[in-house]
């Protein structure tokens, strides 16, 4: 007994280490990517440009918005914007760049710090779409919260699918279209949950219970997310 | 070391579902009843029109409506006009005590053909003013129903003989998806091996399920274009099966857009892999949550209870097994192909593109 | 060559024939287990209801899909086998 104890006290600190030092790790390459982001200035300028032309449009040549319309309108905006905002951020871990990264560090940690970047980058589009539709038009939510819980677990799967539709169409040599042609037909299980889900939050009845979506989305990130990671080697080395 | 039976065997199975599909008779039923509508307290006649029926084979035949298990009616009286043509006759008493003043009720008629034909909400009673008839309603067990003998299929108001589309169109579906499985399997075991032989099977399996896919929707489309009036109408599960063809469509987008060979296999492996992992919510848990036209939908199971009984059984999963085969022969055959032709490029027998 | 195109033409035709004759034969069964009952009239009636068109539409449009991919396969293997011959 006493032994085990104390072989499991040498374990435990090693164990947490790694995990601090992955963390470490991760915690930096998302830095990395959002330095580059801020300095390269024309990417996320242009996103922000993108974002606002797209909202302008839609809100101008509607003029009025039922809540249905509102709904889906909401949902299609964050398609573009976040499709836009996701598919090329790996385009920039290429060249030497890339051979650079695959001495350096594990593809799993790259894959990881890549998710989480892209799910809080699409939050924050998420959001900022909300925040834009709500100055133009009343927003017709009434459950503020569960909405952005709605647009949290949405980005998650979304910020899963993307970074690895990204991942694979880089491989091609005409990435950008073909992101989309593959990107769609995948993404839209999750979109129609996300639909589905957002109108519950505006008082519309759908059948059936709010947690149970909530469900299913978290079965197809975690089916997603552990494809993805057992399937990103593959994708990595050359 | 050759395994060739099953390709045989494939072709032994669909001639059975062709023939079983096709041979064996629906069961008797009722097409319609007018007037559909009528007030109680009076003398009511009715034109049934049957499908399958003989009525002219029987000397007597119990025509009832039948409001729940306590409450029928037998007909007055009957005329057999031919063998898929009655008028009945009722004396119809006001609506029973603490029931709804209007009701549907089911017509039943035994025996009618090769057992018993029924339509529920056949009739919609109104109560009238009561009080000139002197018949009363009595309970189910008064009658004594012939259960149904022989092999029949379930006769279904609106799906008729297209009842047997089951095992020529839903049967694809399965098809098709175990066609796609055995194509992502091809594609863990090349991720696994690195054999180019893996990704020419995966590929030319996929081939074949999204041969099998189209043929599924076309034939949907015939179904739904006589059963719901539309050849589509943008059900869920219409939507989805166009989806799923997209994912593969875009597959081999995939394998056409990458140029070296190993780098080609590894992508759309992966993609294959991934793309099927998205298909199985498409077309398995989303159309669950959405109402549908299809069955299985709003949180039944598919397949199940009233829509696949026992006798549809014996030809329903012997023809998912046939078209399964039938798609792995192709693809075999496909694969064959393939491999040829990767041989022949590789040694420069023919030209690169 | 010529003599290999005169056997591929005859195994074609018997399997034209054999399609034919195939579709013939379950249009003509569909029909029989009712035919023993009635007339033609309840036959003709049970025809126009009972939808059976329906199913056999169907079931030639599978044939079809199968048949035409196995044309396509047979092309791409032709333009294979040319491409072969001409190195």
């Amino acid at each position: 007994m006493l032994n085990r104890q104390g072989g499991d006290a040498g374990f435990v600190p090693i164990a947490y280490l790694c995990v601090v030092k992955e963390l470490g790790l991760i915690w930096s390459l998302i830095r990395k990517d959002w330095m580059i982001e801020w300095r390269l200035k024309y990417a996320l300028s242009g996103l922000m440009l993108y974002l606002i032309t797209l909202v302008f449009v839609v809100v101008i040549s509607f003029q009025e918005i039922s809540s249905p319309v509102w709904n889906v309108l909401f949902w299609i905006l964050f398609l573009f914007v976040g499709m836009n905002a996701v598919l090329k951020s790996y385009q920039q871990e290429s060249g030497y760049r890339k051979y650079y990264l695959q001495q350096l560090i594990d593809p799993l940690t790259l894959l990881i710090s890549k998710t989480i970047y892209n799910v809080v980058l699409l939050f924050i589009c998420a959001l900022l779409i909300y925040g834009m539709l709500s100055i133009f038009i009343t927003s017709p939510v009434r459950d503020v919260w569960l909405f952005l819980g709605t647009i949290a677990a949405v980005s998650v799967s979304f910020g899963i699918c993307l970074t690895f539709i990204s991942i694979i169409a880089n491989q091609a040599a005409e990435s950008a279209t073909l992101a989309v042609i593959i990107g769609f037909p995948v993404l839209l299980p999750v979109l129609i949950t996300g639909v589905r889900m957002s109108a519950f939050t505006i008082g519309m009845s759908m059948g059936g219970e709010i947690s149970g979506d909530f469900t299913i989305l978290l079965a197809i990130d975690l089916l997603l997310m552990g494809l993805s990671l057992w399937l990103f080697p593959f994708l990595w080395k050359d | 070391m050759k395994l060739e039976w099953w390709k045989y065997l494939s072709i032994v199975i669909l001639l059975y579902t062709l023939l079983f599909g096709m041979l064996v008779p629906l069961g008797p039923g009722i097409v319609e009843v007018s007037p559909s509508r009528a007030t109680t307290g009076a003398q009511r006649s009715f034109d049934v029109w049957g499908y399958n029926t003989r009525f002219k084979d029987f000397d007597a035949i119990n025509v009832v409506l039948k409001l729940d298990d306590e409450h029928c009616l037998p007909a007055a009286d009957y005329s057999v006009e031919s063998d898929y043509h009655l008028k009945a006759t009722f004396d119809v008493p006001s609506m029973p005590e603490g029931m709804k003043k209007s009701e549907f009720a089911t017509m039943i008629i035994y025996p009618a053909g090769s057992g018993t034909a029924i339509l529920p909400s056949a009739v919609s009673l109104q109560d009238g003013e009561g009080g000139q008839v002197s018949t009363h309603w009595v309970p189910e067990d008064d009658f004594t129903f012939e259960r149904i003998t022989g092999l029949h299929f379930p006769y279904r108001n609106i799906l008729m003989e297209s009842i047997r589309n089951t095992y020529f169109h839903v049967a694809l579906w399965f098809a098709m998806m175990f066609i796609l499985g055995a194509s992502m399997v091809y594609s863990i075991r090349y991720l696994r091996s690195g054999n180019l032989d893996w990704d020419l099977k995966a590929s030319a399996y996929a081939q074949v399920g999204i041969v099998i896919g189209v043929m599924g929707i076309a034939t949907g489309m015939i179904w739904a274009a006589n059963t719901w009036g539309k050849a589509w109408s943008w059900d869920i599960k219409q939507t989805m099966a166009a989806v799923a063809l997209l994912i593969y469509l875009a597959y081999f987008v995939l394998r056409t857009s990458v140029e070296d060979q190993e780098k080609r296999a590894r992508t759309s492996a992966a993609y294959n892999i991934f793309a099927f992992a998205t298909l199985i919510p498409l077309l398995y848990v989303v159309p669950r949550l959405v109402d549908s036209l299809h069955p299985g939908s709003g949180g039944n199971p598919a397949m199940g209870g009233e829509d696949l009984d026992n006798t549809m059984r014996l030809v329903f999963y012997p023809a998912i097994i046939g078209w399964t085969l039938l798609g792995a022969w192709v693809s075999q055959l496909v694969f064959r192909f393939l491999k040829v032709q990767h041989y022949a490029r590789s040694k420069n027998l023919t030209e690169q593109y | 060559m010529e003599l290999y195109l005169a056997r591929l033409r005859n195994g074609l035709q018997s399997f034209y024939n054999m399609r034919i004759f195939r579709a013939l034969s379950v249009i003509l069964l569909a029909f029989t287990t009712p035919a023993l009952w009635g007339q033609t009239q309840t036959l003709d009636y049970y025809r126009n209801t009972g939808k059976i068109y329906v199913v056999i539409a169907v079931i030639v449009v599978s044939f079809l899909g199968i048949v035409l991919f196995l044309i396509n396969l047979d092309r791409r293997i032709r333009k294979m086998e040319k491409d072969l011959n001409q190195k």
